[in-house]
């Protein structure tokens, strides 16, 4: 499967210096993505040297001693309040900003790949939760074991035809089940055999989705 | 009198190991802390820490990774002792980053403010990687989490200093 601009820009984001055979690939014929590519390179040269402090030659700083006026501490206490009153009209739904915060930090696993990821690796952190994928039931291109709410937690990325969806497999916490709207996300929280599973995508309804990798796993393989 | 003799051996084995690496730890705290005094005071404590523990130094190679996993502690340590006050980082960054400028030209100067303005959690593997030469994995290992999450900070560093730092940015991805 051919590398789009995204997933180019998010590896060369990552690191400029590095040679990709799948992305230099990809900006023979880009020349948006070359240009973004050099552009990265230069910021890089910068970035180097203005991480390279010379301590020996630099002036010690002199202790702050600058205070905030009156107003300003006011205006902030302010500023919290009516911050605190808004998320009482509107509170946010936690449990989803958990998720997506957690999807966000890992977000390089949501490329589009037609990759697997390592068969042994995936069925080494399925077993820890006492789960089995069932064979060539769905594409996982990307498997972790998370830390999730006090619980390691089976991360997975699924390769579906609407692009990659992230699935948590919470086999040790039952969550009410609830769809979630939010941040572009949409997601849904179902019932599993033993806890819940999470599905949560970018392009549409995963309902399907969550249908499918339940029947994809298989709860049935704890033996301690 | 052995047990002297071979003690100060060791500790000159110490100094020709681990002394090279102190600007390194300097800078590497710096960039952690934002703050001069304190990476001067946490650079000694883990040379310190890293003399009282020399023996457990396997491969010597890793002596620089050694000392930054020791320096990364220690500064954890500091701030749980000291429980330092929260600081308004308007404040804070400004004079930090003139403090280390010296005879640098504007862009670097620029440069400095901005990375002095990222999250600590952008902040860190970025100066592993471009100032220590860190691979995603060692990253990953040094930071305890995973190489798809070192990925994404160092990708969301790069893109908030580039959107603070050019006037012009290539825009977005205009290719499928």
């Amino acid at each position: 499967m051919p590398m789009n601009c995204q997933d180019a820009r998010l590896l060369i984001g990552a690191d400029p210096a590095a040679e990709d055979p799948r992305v230099a690939e990809h900006i023979a014929q880009c020349p948006d993505c070359a240009r973004y590519r050099q552009e990265l390179r230069d910021m890089d040269r910068v970035i180097s040297a203005a991480l390279r402090v010379n301590f020996e030659t630099a002036p010690r700083r002199a202790a702050p001693v600058s205070r905030r006026p009156l107003w300003a501490v006011a205006a902030s206490l302010m500023v919290v309040l009516v911050g605190a009153f808004v998320w009482l009209l509107n509170p946010r739904d936690s449990f989803a900003a958990q998720v997506i915060e957690h999807v966000n930090g890992e977000a390089f696993s949501l490329v589009r790949t037609s990759q697997s990821a390592d068969p042994a690796e995936l069925a080494e952190i399925l077993s820890r939760s006492g789960i089995r994928l069932k064979p060539d039931a769905v594409l996982v291109s990307y498997a972790a074991s998370c830390q999730f709410r006090g619980h390691r937690v089976p991360h997975l990325v699924v390769q579906t035809e609407r692009g990659p969806v992230t699935v948590l497999v919470l086999a040790d916490e039952a969550v009410k089940s609830k769809r979630i709207d939010e941040d572009g996300f949409e997601g849904v929280v179902v019932p599993a055999p033993r806890g819940s599973l999470v599905v949560l995508g970018q392009d549409g309804d995963v309902q399907p989705v969550a249908a499918t990798v339940l029947s994809a796993l298989d709860y049935s393989s704890r033996g301690w | 009198m052995t047990a002297v003799i071979g003690r100060g051996g060791e500790r000159m084995r110490f100094e020709a190991l681990c002394l090279p690496f102190r600007t390194d730890l300097l800078r590497f705290v710096y960039w952690l802390c934002r703050d001069r005094s304190l990476a001067e005071d946490v650079v000694q404590e883990t040379l310190l820490r890293a003399w009282r523990s020399f023996d457990s130094l396997a491969d010597q190679q890793a002596a620089r990774s050694w000392l930054l996993t020791i320096a990364r502690r220690e500064l954890a340590r500091t701030f749980e002792r000291r429980r330092l006050e929260t600081v308004d980082i308007d404040g804070l960054t400004e004079p930090a980053a003139e403090a280390v400028a010296v005879n640098d030209p504007h862009e670097v100067l620029e440069m400095r403010r901005a990375i002095l303005q990222l999250d600590l959690i952008h902040r860190e593997p970025l100066v592993l990687q471009v100032l220590f030469g860190y691979s995603t994995n060692e990253i990953a290992e040094q930071l305890q989490i995973s190489v798809p999450a070192v990925l994404t900070r160092l990708f969301r560093a790069r893109e908030a200093l580039r959107g603070r730092l050019l006037r012009d940015p290539a825009g977005k991805p205009s290719c499928p």
